[in-house]
């Protein structure tokens, strides 16, 4: 620990605290993402070893759109029920939703957003591939770097995080989560789709395409967006019937007026990430077929499974 | 933990720090060295953990023995964490409880079962204490790749390859899965990618069993098509070393 500095606190999240650190054995900068977990009467719990455990094999990959960790420390804290983790990320300058704000009024070069997108679903791809699914993708963790880089960060620790102690009062924010997560239904990797499908939408208005403020609000907003799906896809064994949203019937928003930027086969993308069947979405191998891809550099395309370190 | 809370000061022989790569050199090492792994298998059995587990276990006992001045420590306390976390790891959790009381009736088969008293209560916050040490101390690289899913796709290829019927009337399969049990005893995994000791766990089953592979023509020797860069001699010295786990 005594060869970190700590520099300033970059963010005060819902499970944590953040900080910007010097790192000065190898002289470069690094966040430090501090976690509470509790280590009761069986130890460290299971799904903590197990999602730290998956995080640091998959750092053998060296996926370029994946942020990198370093390192990690464990601490108990004076009463022995709580154990302090912190994280050594790599530092990225930039996170996407700063990106987001500070961008020209005229808006971000559509190439540059299919660029960004590109990178996002490739970094899911790999994710997914090695069986992990991110969970809690939104702007904030999506990183850029000055190159343009994009680095998904925090993947695979959403479980570890809410199964220990909220320790700050900070929300979790709900509008690039799913409906089945929303109606508590079973969830796998799909998800990740969905909040894909949410940042490119924000990427062309550059405003939160879904800002619900409860889960039934965020609810309302999606469906009165994608209109209500039908009964037969309604999901079973949920504690949310389809009735009780029955005023948003179905009529599907036009995104290409919303977003006047947006091709055609970006509007078609976008359609197939915002499937209200999770079965039906689009996952990350098919997007990065899709037509919307096309026109992206072969070069930006090589690293599609980052296999830099040539695994046997 | 070994033996019983009534221990305050068990002097110690004076311990040579030694590599894995002299450990698997110089048999002499062997049997001390082996009575932590047959622990670690026969109280996995008891709690019925898979093969993988305990394999799991052994490794990162392996790990830990040449990381840290294993002199300093319980060697059965680390065993039975190494047990207790492996568990975790391949998300087939037993109750700390239940791994204490199966492992204390293994190392003191004469001794009553376990009361769940004082005592146990210290050995349990032992155990969990010890958890978050080795954790720290192996920085929770604890999910290394073992060599048994390399064994089962190999397994599959060569059986496919030579015909089923030459493969099973000879057992090599459960031959093969005993034999990478058994090397999990030594620290092979520290020295070898776990695809060359697969690899090499077949190599000596196919020998014993006098099966001929067919090349059908290929330059290649059928041990290449896992393992490119492996040569036949040292196929065979890593069999020997596997072979003289038998003589200790």
């Amino acid at each position: 620990m005594e060869n970190y500095v700590q520099v300033t606190e970059i963010a005060n999240g819902a499970y944590g605290r953040v900080y910007k650190a010097r790192d000065l054995n190898h002289n470069r900068l690094v966040a430090l993402k501090k976690i509470a977990v509790i280590n009761d009467e069986q130890g460290i719990p299971i799904s903590t070893i197990r999602e730290i455990t998956s995080l640091k094999s998959l750092q053998s990959f060296g996926h370029q759109n994946i942020v990198r960790l370093y390192d990690i420390f464990a601490n108990y804290t004076v009463d022995r029920r709580t154990m302090d983790l912190t994280l050594v990320f790599e530092h990225v300058e930039q996170d996407l939703q700063t990106y987001i704000r500070n961008c020209p009024s005229a808006g971000i070069d559509t190439r540059k957003i299919k660029d960004i997108i590109y990178q996002i679903v490739n970094a899911i791809d790999f994710l997914h591939a090695n069986r992990i699914v991110h969970r809690d993708l939104k702007p904030q963790n999506v990183l850029i770097s000055r190159q343009g880089i994009v680095k998904v960060a925090d993947f695979g620790l959403a479980k570890v995080f809410c199964e220990n102690v909220p320790i700050t009062s900070v929300v979790v924010t709900l509008w690039y989560r799913c409906p089945e997560v929303l109606l508590q239904s079973t969830y796998a990797t799909p998800v990740d789709m969905w909040s894909v499908g949410c940042i490119m939408a924000e990427l062309y208005l550059r405003e939160p395409l879904f800002c619900g403020q409860t889960d039934i609000d965020q609810l309302q907003k999606i469906f009165s967006m994608t209109g209500l799906p039908d009964e037969s896809e309604w999901p079973v064994n949920i504690p949310f019937s389809r009735s009780t949203f029955c005023q948003y019937t179905r009529r599907p928003v036009q995104y290409s007026e919303m977003m006047p930027e947006i091709c055609q086969d970006g509007v078609d993308l976008l359609q197939k990430l915002l499937k209200f069947n999770p079965k039906e979405r689009l996952t990350a191998e098919e997007s990065l077929q899709h037509p919307y891809f096309q026109d992206v550099l072969p070069s930006e395309k090589s690293d599609n499974h980052g296999d830099v370190n040539g695994r046997q | 933990m070994a033996d019983g809370g009534e221990k305050s000061k068990v002097v110690m022989p004076p311990v040579v720090k030694i590599s894995a790569q002299q450990l698997i050199e110089d048999k002499d090492h062997w049997p001390e060295y082996l009575k932590i792994g047959k622990f670690i298998a026969e109280s996995g059995i008891k709690l019925k953990l898979g093969s993988v587990v305990i394999a799991r276990a052994a490794t990162i006992y392996h790990r830990f023995y040449f990381l840290c001045d294993i002199s300093q420590f319980d060697r059965y306390l680390v065993a039975v964490t190494c047990l207790y976390l492996a568990s975790k790891v391949e998300d087939t959790p037993r109750r700390a409880r239940d791994v204490i009381t199966t492992s204390y009736k293994v190392l003191h088969k004469e001794k009553p079962i376990l009361k769940v008293d004082s005592f146990y209560w210290q050995l349990r916050d032992s155990v969990v204490n010890f958890e978050l040490f080795m954790l720290r101390m192996l920085k929770f690289d604890v999910s290394s790749e073992l060599p048994h899913k390399y064994l089962l796709h190999y397994l599959k290829s060569l059986q496919d390859w030579c015909g089923e019927s030459n493969w099973t009337t000879n057992h090599i399969n459960q031959l093969c899965w005993q034999l990478l049990q058994d090397t999990s005893l030594l620290p092979f995994i520290l020295l070898y990618p776990p695809s060359v000791i697969a690899t090499a766990v077949i190599y000596l089953a196919v020998k014993c069993n006098n099966i001929e592979v067919p090349s059908e023509g290929s330059t290649k020797p059928w041990w290449n098509v896992f393992s490119p860069n492996l040569n036949e001699e040292g196929l065979q010295q890593l069999c020997y070393k596997f072979m003289e786990l038998y003589d200790t």
